[in-house]
């Protein structure tokens, strides 16, 4: 099962858009475990996942982040997905990420 | 250059700013210390219900020593704050690195212990030894932690990845050649103490918490706690995240700990005793006015621009966005309306963004300066307490009607802009009909 973790400063509203991704992937019967948790915790919570995106307010933090995590795709989510909180669109994203 | 390229540009300064590994370590570090501030506050708060009576009926209950237990909370949590910043900072650098983050904490603490006086005055003047003193430990000492933290994390780190140090064979079981690994670096923060401590006892008869709290704490919090200083903080948060960053992540990391500090002060005058309304000494700027008092709604005060939007919105772009929003808006999360609406890099919308905050610190410190609002105490709130509530949590009615005001001032300063973004919106959607674009004119085009 693909494990795919969201980023954020606090976890606050990326948790938001778990929960759009969870229910576009439940639609779409495409197994997967989504989760949010803030930044400062990407190295214990954010390993072994297939992929790590982050959100548009943390994206200056990503060359720290690839830092923590290297071998695992990490990249920041498109503004306009993340502020409609478009699930199927950022699933869509994670996936891209997680192929290439 | 034109604007994506001073985009690209920004981002990239504040991301090299904000790896900084120190930056970033005191950021995290910090936001570490937070379980500890906010259930610690419960306790506080516990003891120090703004409710007429209460005081009076718990005495009648359980004596006069009634808060002795709930205070013993407050003793261990914000009264040793500094310890807990050298752990958890320490842990955060060092983490980062790649290094054995558990032992460098605990190396950070008793290099921070040593510093620490070794004694304190009691009433009457007796010298008190074997303790180990709250008054360095806690808020007046987080400067100090904060830089025990880095210098140990930095010879820590700088050790271990130069194999400075005792060698084990390869059949030595991990965990004690670990432990043989910390004799190194050990050695050296301790020499450095010693050295360090005698050096300030020796030539200044001070230790050198004392010392830096005099030269640098002090000025900083001085610095902080003005209107000028708190405007610098309202105005920087809210151009970060107008510019697609996290504004109060990015600001909190490096001014909280001294934002902190100036509440903890105020704490202690509670504590001695000393009233905080109308004291001259009391700080204003606090914590709660840069974490609660300009972020209802989150960052930029968009509770005011949801409540606009609802009272005239047309554009379905508006309303949906709107709908979209208030519910997180209720719990100060805004990101719908910062990167949906959207807000960054929007030019209708910088002025609000920056004014609104900057207009709620003038608020905000008018009413503690004139006596309406008490200045904040250590008790402190989850920041996604709904606003209102959250000023009534931390300073009786009087904070929520301040919070009110400034909901109110943000809604008339939001309505026009909101009506002009409104407009714009419906122009384009009256337009798409024709031709089938939904991009929105002038809007830069953001990647990532």
């Amino acid at each position: 099962m693909k494990k795919i973790t969201l980023l954020c400063a606090a976890g606050m509203s990326t948790s938001m858009l778990v929960k759009a991704m969870q229910k576009a992937a439940a639609e779409e019967n495409f197994e997967c475990e989504i989760a949010a948790y803030p930044t400062s915790e990407a190295k214990e919570k954010a390993a072994g996942s297939d992929v790590v995106l982050l959100g548009p307010q943390v994206r200056f933090q990503k060359a720290k982040i690839q830092e923590l995590l290297p071998g695992i795709p990490v990249d920041a989510i498109d503004m306009r997905m993340y502020g409609r909180m478009d699930g199927a669109g950022v699933l869509k994203f994670a996936k891209e990420k997680m192929q290439a | 250059m034109n604007k994506q390229e001073m985009f690209d540009k920004f981002i990239e300064f504040m991301g090299r700013f904000a790896e900084i590994r120190a930056v970033a370590a005191l950021r995290d570090g910090f936001i570490m210390t937070t379980p500890f501030t906010i259930c610690g506050s419960v306790f506080l708060l516990l003891a120090n219900l703004p409710i007429p009576g209460y005081a009076e009926f718990m005495a009648g209950m359980f004596g006069p020593n009634w808060t002795d237990p709930l205070n013993a909370v407050s003793g261990a949590t914000f009264s040793v704050l500094a310890l807990i910043a050298v752990l958890a900072i320490t842990y955060k650098y060092v983490e980062g690195e790649g290094c054995d983050a558990i032992m460098a904490s605990i190396l950070a603490l008793s290099t921070f212990l040593i510093l620490l006086p070794p004694t304190v005055a009691a009433e009457g003047g007796a010298v008190v030894d074997n303790i180990i003193p709250k008054a360095w430990a806690g808020s007046n000492g987080v400067i100090t932690a904060i830089l025990v933290s880095f210098v140990v994390s930095w010879v820590f780190c700088y050790c271990e990845k130069n194999h400075i140090g005792i060698k084990m064979p390869p059949s030595v079981p991990g965990g004690v050649a670990k432990a043989f690994e910390a004799l190194t670096p050990g050695m050296v923060l301790f020499t450095l103490g010693a050295a360090i401590y005698g050096l300030c006892h020796f030539v200044g008869a001070t230790t050198f918490p004392e010392l830096i709290f005099a030269m640098v704490q002090t000025p900083l919090q001085g610095l902080s706690d003005t209107l000028i200083g708190g405007s610098i903080i309202a105005a920087l948060q809210s151009i970060l995240f107008w510019a697609g960053i996290h504004g109060p992540n990015v600001v909190g990391g490096v001014v909280n700990p001294i934002l902190i500090a100036n509440s903890l002060d105020n704490q202690a005058m509670l504590n001695a005793g000393m009233s905080l309304v109308g004291n001259p000494d009391a700080k204003i700027i606090t914590i709660q006015v840069t974490d609660v008092f300009i972020k209802s709604g989150g960052c930029g005060i968009t509770m005011g621009l949801l409540i606009a939007s609802w009272l005239s919105a047309k554009s379905s772009q508006m309303k949906s966005i709107t709908k979209l929003a208030t519910v997180p808006g209720l719990f100060n999360i805004n990101e719908p309306v910062i990167f949906g609406l959207p807000i960054v890099f929007n030019p209708f919308l910088l002025v609000p963004f920056v004014l609104v905050p900057l207009l709620a610190i003038v608020i905000t410190y008018a009413s503690i300066a004139i006596g309406f609002m008490s200045p904040f105490s250590a008790v402190q709130i989850p920041w996604t307490t709904p606003p209102i509530i959250a000023g009534l949590l931390l300073n009786g009615w009087q904070g929520a009607v301040v919070q009110i005001i400034v909901i109110a001032m943000s809604t008339a300063v939001y309505f026009p802009f909101v009506r002009a973004q409104d407009k714009a919106m419906l122009a384009e959607e009256m337009g798409e009909d024709n031709n089938d674009s939904n991009q929105a004119d002038g809007e830069p085009a953001l990647h990532n």
